[in-house]
């Protein structure tokens, strides 16, 4: 029934369909970030002419991870309402899963289509947030909002 | 998703912490500390002795007068410290919370963080703690006056907060130069024990803070001690009446905050989507183990409103997911102890048998995961409540929601008033003319609008009225300061 993941904790091998609580949802954009970061370095060593701003952006993403979880663990409360704020957030509508071979054009337009999962997720979540301190909710839809920019990046990149 | 590491692999054998020492008590009497979501041994802590007790005193009463002559920033710059001992033991410190009382990681996380904003306040001690002064009072004569410490407190905390309740106290007490002395609740004293780990990390002089194992015997004797100045408790109304008589008659000063009955009042004009969580967290949270908890829930308006409300909160509490807390996935724990779930199932029976409805029965619970179900308990909502009945008035501390219905807000606070507790009362409500009214009228020390769960910050004093708090001044922030000091007027004149 429960397996030991590499950060030394383990994990039930059967997950929820949905998230529901705040620790849930912040290990889960702390993983989504983390993918992402990864999936970035690999483009980086498989496309050379978008070296830069994939390592930029994979940057970023580990930023993002850690402001997410400062902001849980600087503003989490019993009093407020964690544990139930975000039910109907599906981790499978949200995963991610980089496709092993692929051009370099549809490896970009797959990283697009990666960053607006995560804007929809923090936007879904941010929403759900609402009733908690307003840094969390405030973060989450300041790391929705940033997706824009990065996709842009990602266009430029499809376009030059 | 994740099931969390446990922080304690072998049950530990508690020791006390006396002038600076972890020193094995000389009792044979040990309480055993068990997980109660997984059943298993976590600790044995002793029954403390007598004379561990008048140890305890003796070690903070010698280390008194070198505390208090320590410079309020020096004594600051222990508390900066802790803060960053407690900030970076904040997950271990949270886990062990889950494992002795079983509440769930997001609620000991928060536990966590509210115990170190008490510490984060008190830091300001060399602000907090100053006096005043006006030059010419009459010609030639200033007056000015200054807040002393007084001496060895002790604290007396519950069982439902084990970790953030003594640390209302503490940080204010060492800040303001007492010294100290904590004994924990016997059914979960191992994050005391972690605090008092980081204290001694923190460098603290010996004697300055102290730890004793123990019962009601040991409170007793903590109580009656002469040489301690006073005492801040933490738990049900008869025990904190009787110590605050026995303090009264003893000339010691005392916080005692108690038992609660709180009522959250919905009107029609409120934002229901945004109130249902508030509800959820307010009954269900902690499993319902708290004084700010919601027990009553008085919906005013007509039965379709009613109807309304209640089918929305108990659909809402049937998807609660129950289990270990350390399991993220879960959003209520069990209850700390087998006996705490026994008294709220005759609470449930003697609803029943007054003639309340059960639309939500929690004693048929599903868990997430295979744990023993011995303290666990699924929400449970109770109607066609009415103010007389046994579950509307005392307090079943378990996660159980009694709704009531009221014509119109004055009958909801006439609910409250005939209460006889005062600790916490809600509001939810788009009108800000009938929150003012309520704010205004409620006889209650911690008030929510459009809050479910009134827990004040580390800088408020923690309210409480009628048979929910004994003594004048209040936990945390500023209110604490003054409890620990004693003013000293001076007026000088010189020739």
């Amino acid at each position: 029934m429960v397996a030991t993941d590499p950060e030394g904790q383990s994990t039930r091998d059967d997950p929820p369909i949905e998230l529901k609580t705040a620790s849930e949802l912040v290990r889960f954009a702390a993983k989504l970030e983390a993918d992402l970061a990864r999936a970035y370095e690999l483009l980086a060593e498989r496309y050379p002419q978008g070296r830069e701003v994939f390592l930029s952006l994979a940057k970023e993403c580990k930023r993002n991870k850690a402001l997410v979880e400062r902001v849980y663990s600087e503003v989490v409360s019993d009093a407020l309402e964690t544990g139930f704020s975000f039910a109907g957030l599906k981790v499978e509508e949200y995963e991610l899963a980089l496709a092993a071979d692929q051009d370099y054009a549809a490896a970009l337009r797959e990283a697009m289509g990666f960053e607006l999962k995560l804007q929809e997720f923090y936007a879904a979540a941010a929403e759900r947030a609402k009733p908690l301190l307003a840094d969390l909710p405030r973060a989450l839809a300041e790391l929705s909002r940033k997706r824009d920019e990065r996709r842009k990046k990602l266009a430029a990149l499809l376009e030059g | 998703m994740a099931l969390l590491e446990e922080p304690i692999k072998e049950p530990l054998e508690l020791k006390n912490y006396i002038g600076g020492e972890w020193v094995e008590s000389e009792s044979d009497r040990v309480v055993e500390i068990v997980n109660p979501a997984t059943g298993r041994l976590i600790a044995r802590a002793p029954i403390s002795t007598a004379e561990e007790v008048n140890a305890a005193v003796e070690a903070a009463k010698e280390a008194f007068p070198d505390w208090r002559r320590t410079p309020p920033l020096a004594r600051a710059r222990y508390l900066f410290r802790l803060k960053e001992l407690l900030e970076e033991h904040f997950e271990e410190l949270s886990r062990v919370q889950t494992m002795e009382h079983g509440k769930t990681i997001d609620e000991s996380r928060g536990e966590t963080r509210r115990g170190i904003e008490n510490v984060e306040v008190a830091t300001g001690i060399p602000s907090l703690m100053m006096g005043s002064n006006l030059e010419d009072i009459a010609s030639g004569i200033d007056e000015y006056v200054i807040y002393q410490p007084l001496g060895v407190f002790a604290c007396i905390p519950p069982f439902n907060f084990p970790f953030m309740v003594p640390l209302w106290f503490l940080p204010y007490a060492l800040a303001t130069g007492n010294t100290f002395i904590v004994k924990p609740s016997p059914r979960v004293p191992i994050s005391q024990v972690k605090l008092a780990e980081l204290l001694e990390e923190a460098g603290l002089p010996p004697g300055v803070f102290n730890l004793v194992h123990g019962g009601a015997e040991v409170a007793s004797a903590l109580i009656a001690h002469p040489d301690i100045v006073g005492i801040t408790f933490v738990g049900s109304t008869p025990v904190g009446r009787e110590i605050y008589r026995r303090c009264g008659e003893a000339g010691k000063r005392v916080i005692a905050q108690c038992g609660a009955k709180n009522f959250l009042v919905v009107l029609p004009d409120a934002d229901l989507e945004r109130t249902i969580p508030s509800l959820l967290t307010s009954f269900f949270g902690n499993t319902g183990q708290r004084c700010l908890s919601g027990a009553n829930l008085v919906i005013v308006g007509d039965r379709a409103f009613y109807q309304k409300v209640l089918d929305r909160f108990a659909a809402a509490a049937s998807t609660i997911r129950i289990g270990y807390g350390l399991d993220e996935a879960v959003q209520m724990g069990p209850l700390q102890s087998k006996d705490g779930k026994e008294r709220v199932l005759r609470y449930i029976e003697r609803g029943l048998e007054e003639g309340a409805k059960l639309r939500l029965d929690g004693r048929k619970v599903e868990l997430i995961g295979d744990y023993p179900e011995t303290c666990f308990l699924g929400p449970t909502v109770f109607t066609e409540v009415t103010p007389e009945m046994t579950i509307a008035k005392e307090e079943i501390f378990g996660p159980v929601a009694c709704l009531l219905r009221a014509g119109d807000l004055e009958e909801a606070l006439e609910m409250i008033h005939a209460n006889p507790y005062g600790n916490a009362a809600a509001i939810f409500t788009s009108s800000g003319k009938s929150a003012r009214e309520f704010q205004y009228a409620v006889r209650c020390g911690n008030v929510g609008i459009n809050i479910g769960i009134a827990a004040p910050m580390a800088f408020f004093p923690f309210g409480g009225m009628k048979g929910s708090f004994f003594g004048v001044l209040h936990g945390q922030g500023r209110e604490a300061i003054r409890f620990f000091t004693e003013a000293k007027v001076v007026i000088q004149r010189w020739f």
